[in-house]
């Protein structure tokens, strides 16, 4: 994928003047318009929602307060504090949370990374019955979360479970093991998301994999180079852009997921798997109070742009012009 | 600079326009709220929640009370429904924040201080009691949770659910038991009577990581032993005190101690302790309602269970210790409330009173299983059914919970502690002296939403 | 990059070679190691999906309990779960909100991504970088908010929007935009510039250009974005709750319906659950089955020779 700067693109227009006008009109007419509806439906829908919840944030929003929530008590930084320091008897501190969520969706990541290309490369060729592999690709990814979440929860019941049943005949492990408490609960969470979630990365995969144009392959084939070879110098490159662009989404999906903890464990939920959305949820929705919600929700944001934008900025994903 | 470009103009305006026509088509078609168009009669909005047992039949009753109130009044009612308590409460936030929403809403007896905090339900007065049919034709318990005085309620009673204890009458015979325990003491000895590890079979059931069940028990345990969890002014949180520490240790004893529950069963709710009785692999279930009843008459121990009330005589003693009442179940059931930015409120008091008239509720409990909340209603139903009169009964001995807008956090609060002590059993390492810490963190979550 | 697969092909095409050369090599995976991993990933993709459809026709006192296998086959599930809830009315409700919201966005996105990647303007940077941003704001904070803002507009224009069809759909479309918007931009960006010229120096409109000749080449990119657009709107449960009246409910809100316990002990429906999950997954899958012909095609399809 080229990143030609305009001015090049320019050199070459001029080489043919016949079209240089043409183009001095393109270029000076922009057609900026084309963005407005998008931009105006993101202020309204996500940006003034955002700016209100981040007032919130700095108000004793509670169920004392919420009718009038305008009048609210000013709290200043106080939910701040609160959920940087306080440990939540229902839970844990927003930083622990943090350290959850940041570990859940990063493990996840990597584990459906290798998953997605692997299956977007066993269709990419034609083979008959490649329709219908295509298809159940997708299965899992289409079951509603919660549905997921539920029959998961079901397998990983102790004793009962098909999970324990299946590693105490393989005598992996005590037929009456915990997944749904304790350590293992985490675990379990990043295994039924890893299931539900692969087809993601295999999507994102298979569309890029259709601009590659066929050249190349033939011309790696006639440089003598293997399968693995025509992987790391053919695909991977081509790739680059819609695999970083993935994986990142990817993490922000699952650093953001809320219903899979809350159906899989309820609430509250063990603290090795009390991520940050569900934290905000009990302490916001459940416990009535907004404004610690809100600043909990602020802080994850700020703590997720930063690395968000790094990684922007190294992989050069917002650099696209042709 | 040149506009050379008219198709691009002619484009513009006619994506403009198709992007506003189908939002204004979209706006007056959508189909969506009935802005109700019963002439000469106002449109009564009712949220209530969603009878999964009973899908069908709540149907036809939502489509009889209209048509019946309909004639009656000319007035017209619009039902929605919430499927979990976690929706309802999302509905009466949306609705206050906002103010608009449904006229009345049905509140959980427990939620209704909570409700009561936010100021956005109509205080009753005198006249309006005797519009929605007079305070004396309901069933006094009852009344203590419509509100945090009698000069400030907030909510009608609309029927009751007390909470009992369901037992395996064949399993109580095999193990040689004769009557259901009304002591503690006794619960733990015919619980381990009839317990079989080997079989697969358990005295009773413990559900850890339920979200209600464990505070009610805990809260039960406590009155019995004469401590509330918040202090009678109101002003004090009472969630670690002695009694309160004896509670939470009790009953996490049924598995570390007296082993008289299916060790797995930390990760269980509600919903899994129901299924192991219905598949009799449990001798007592405590706090069950009638809502269980279809279940088990479709399942393994269909005729053989029976309800009875909850033991009242803490464990290890013979009688109450001074301050303990016998709190058999929580105050239950559904209130109604009207919300202060209605416009229908006449008409809301109007539907209140024909919901709970004699025949209206008998037909109720005749449908749903829930009993009825007006006096006349109940004394016949308990006249005709042994059943009915032992949950009636139960009622009478129920006990209301403080009436704190605090309570639905300390009812979040208390099942973390209960989540928390539950990985711990699993992970074997627990110990009684947890207890205390967390409760302490509870206590102090709690004190500084009191004021 | 255009002239050295010029060249390439030049010499490709100049030689003599067999032509099954030209299938084979796209194919990273030899046969053996693909059936393999297609094999094992098929396994692993249905265990879950037959544990489910066991589910459906389990009785619910027997799920999750000591037998794999039930004592007695519940087919009455599939029969009472239409009746339970009002589910092909829920399912309609869905198609109609998720189809419109996703068509639209996708639209919305091909046209920012149009001109974000073919012209600079200010704050271009800043738009993209935000739309990350976006992405990460947990949708729980932005619940009560947003019906701040929609009740605001009702009462301001006088037209009812919360419990209609419109809110649900702008809400949704809103929520697909940002990745719409990045993947399209991602796509179109790996169009080269040269075909628009083409066209432009032809005497097209921009419009024009866009639509016959980007368009055709981004559809795999294009097909992506509706897929991930509709199941933004398909699977969400917290706006929907909130912003449709009983008849404009959603499949994913009365999905909840039967996995609500009631309180005092009544089991949650899982058999009619199982059931109505696997309903809900179909139409989806159909749809993808239908439009995935377009996910190959692009820039593979002839487009970018000489």
């Amino acid at each position: 994928m080229s990143t030609e700067p305009i001015p090049e693109v320019m050199s070459k227009v001029v080489a043919r003047p016949h079209i240089r006008h043409r183009w001095r009109v393109m270029f000076h007419q922009r057609p900026l318009w084309l963005m407005w509806p998008s931009m105006f439906l993101l202020i309204v829908i996500i940006g003034i929602p955002f700016l209100i919840a981040f007032y919130i944030s700095f108000l004793n929003l509670t169920q004392y307060t919420l009718r009038s929530w305008l009048h609210a008590p000013w709290a200043g930084l106080t939910n701040y504090i609160t959920a940087l320091t306080a440990g939540n008897v229902v839970g844990t501190s927003a930083l622990a949370s943090l350290g959850v969520s940041i570990s859940f969706s990063v493990l996840t990541t990597l584990l459906i990374t290798p998953i997605g290309v692997l299956a977007a490369l066993t269709v990419n060729t034609q083979y008959r019955g490649r329709t219908i592999i295509r298809a159940l690709y997708l299965v899992p990814y289409v079951i509603p979360t919660f549905v997921t979440a539920l029959v998961w929860r079901m397998m990983f019941l102790n004793r009962t479970g098909l999970v324990d049943r299946f590693l105490a005949a393989l005598h992996l492990a005590n037929v009456n093991m915990y997944w749904l408490l304790g350590p293992n609960s985490f675990w379990a969470m990043v295994i039924t998301d890893t299931w539900a979630s692969w087809a993601f990365i295999y999507i994102m995969v298979l569309a890029g994999l259709q601009s590659i144009s066929h050249d190349l392959y033939e011309a790696a084939d006639m440089d003598g180079a293997n399968a693995w070879q025509k992987f790391i110098h053919v695909v991977l490159p081509q790739l680059r852009h819609i695999l970083g662009l993935s994986l990142l989404l990817s993490t922000l999906n699952h650093f953001n997921n809320f219903t899979l903890p809350f159906v899989m464990f309820g609430t509250p939920p063990p603290v090795q798997a009390d991520v940050l959305p569900l934290n905000v949820y009990v302490s916001s929705f459940q416990l009535f109070n907004f404004g610690l919600g809100g600043a909990m929700s602020i802080i994850t944001l700020i703590i997720m742009l930063i690395p968000g934008f790094l990684y922007i900025r190294t992989l050069r994903l917002g650099e696209v012009k042709v | 600079m040149q506009q050379p470009l008219t198709r691009r103009d002619v484009l513009k305006s006619g994506v403009g326009l198709l992007a506003s026509a189908s939002v204004l088509s979209l706006a007056a078609c959508g189909g969506g709220s009935s802005t109700g168009a019963s002439q000469g009669g106002q449109t009564i909005r009712v949220l209530i929640g969603y009878n999964s047992t009973y899908p069908k039949q709540q149907q036809q009753w939502f489509q009889s009370m209209t048509a019946q109130f309909k004639k009656q009044t000319g007035n017209t009612v619009v039902w929605q429904t919430y499927s979990s308590s976690n929706e309802e409460q999302t509905t009466l936030q949306t609705s206050i924040v906002s103010g608009t929403g449904p006229d009345i809403f049905d509140l959980g007896t427990t939620f209704v201080p909570t409700a009561q905090a936010t100021g956005g339900f109509v205080t009753l007065t005198q006249s309006d009691w005797n519009e929605a049919g007079g305070e004396s034709r309901f069933f006094k318990p009852q009344l203590t949770m419509s509100g945090s005085s009698p000069s400030q309620y907030i909510a009608i009673p609309f029927v009751m659910r007390p909470f009992v204890m369901v037992y395996n009458t064949e399993l109580f015979q095999k193990a040689g038991i004769t009557a259901p325990p009304t002591t503690w003491t006794e619960f733990v000895q015919d619980a381990q009577k009839m317990t079989d590890p080997a079989a697969g079979i358990y005295g009773t059931t413990m559900d850890p990581s339920d979200s209600y069940d464990p505070w009610k028990i805990w809260w039960t345990f406590a009155k019995q032993l004469g401590k509330d969890f918040i202090s009678s002014d109101l002003k004090t949180a009472q969630l670690n005190t002695p009694e309160a520490v004896q509670a939470v240790q009790f009953w996490f004893d049924w598995a570390t101690k007296f082993k008289i529950v299916d060790p797995n069963s930390m990760s269980w709710k509600a919903g899994d302790a129901t299924k192991a009785f219905a598949n009799g692999k449990a001798g007592m279930v405590i706090m069950v309602s009638t809502s269980i009843i279809p279940t088990l008459n479709n399942s393994a121990v269909a005729g053989k269970y029976a309800f009875a009330p909850l033991p009242n005589i803490p464990y290890g003693m013979t009688q109450r210790p001074p301050g303990g009442v016998p709190a058999e179940s929580i105050i239950s059931g559904d209130m109604l409330a009207i919300a202060s930015y209605s416009k229908v409120k006449d008409q809301a008091l109007q539907f209140i009173k024909f919901l709970t008239d004699v025949q209206n509720q008998i037909q109720y409990q005749k449908t749903f299983g829930d009993l009825p909340v007006n006096i006349q209603a109940a004394n016949q139903l308990a006249s005709q059914s042994s059943q009915i009169a032992a949950f009636v009964q139960a009622e009478q001995g129920a006990d209301p919970t403080p009436f704190s807008g605090a309570w639905g956090a300390l009812e979040v609060a208390l099942a973390g502690v209960s989540s928390k002590l539950a990985n711990q059993v699993a992970t074997n390492t627990y110990s009684p002296a947890n207890v205390k810490p967390l409760l302490d963190q509870a206590n102090a979550q709690i004190q500084s939403q009191l004021h | 990059m255009s002239s050295t697969s010029t060249t390439i092909s030049q010499s490709a095409t100049s030689r003599p070679g067999p032509e099954k050369k030209h299938r084979n090599a796209q194919e990273i995976l030899p046969p053996p190691l693909r059936i393999a991993v297609t094999a094992i990933l098929a396994i692993f993709i249905l265990i879950p999906i037959a544990y489910m459809i066991l589910l459906s026709v389990t009785p619910d006192t027997e799920v999750g309990g000591e037998q794999l296998i039930p004592s007695h086959w519940a087919f009455d599930n599939y029969i009472n779960m239409w009746t339970t809830v009002n589910l092909f009315q829920g399912l309609q409700n869905s198609l109609v909100v998720s189809g419109i919201a996703s068509i639209i966005a996708v639209i919305l996105a091909v046209a920012a991504a149009y001109v974000i990647t073919r012209f600079t303007f200010r704050g271009r940077l800043t738009f993209l970088y935000s739309l990350i941003g976006l992405q990460t704001i947990p949708g729980v904070m932005l619940l009560l908010p947003l019906f701040v803002v929609f009740v605001s507009i009702q009462s301001a224009l006088q037209i009812q929007l919360v419990g209609t069809y419109t809110a649900v759909i702008i809400t949704y479309l809103t929520f697909a935009l940002p990745f719409a918007i990045w993947l399209m931009v991602s796509y179109l960006g790996s169009i080269p510039i040269d075909l628009e010229e083409a066209a432009l120096v032809d005497g097209a409109t921009r419009i024009q250009a866009l639509w016959r000749v980007i368009v055709p080449l981004a559809l795999p990119g294009i097909v992506v974005a509706i897929v991930f657009s509709f199941l933004t709107g398909w699977n969400d449960v917290l706006f929907a709750s909130v912003l449709t009246s009983p008849t404009t409910r959603t499949l994913a809100v009365q999905l909840q319906v039967f996995s609500a316990a009631q309180e005092g002990g009544a089991l949650p429906l899982y058999g009619q659950l199982m059931g109505a999950a696997v309903v809900s997954a179909l139409p989806v899958v159909i749809l993808y089955m239908i439009f995935q012909r377009y996910l190959i095609g692009g820039l593979t399809a002839g487009g970018v020779k000489g």
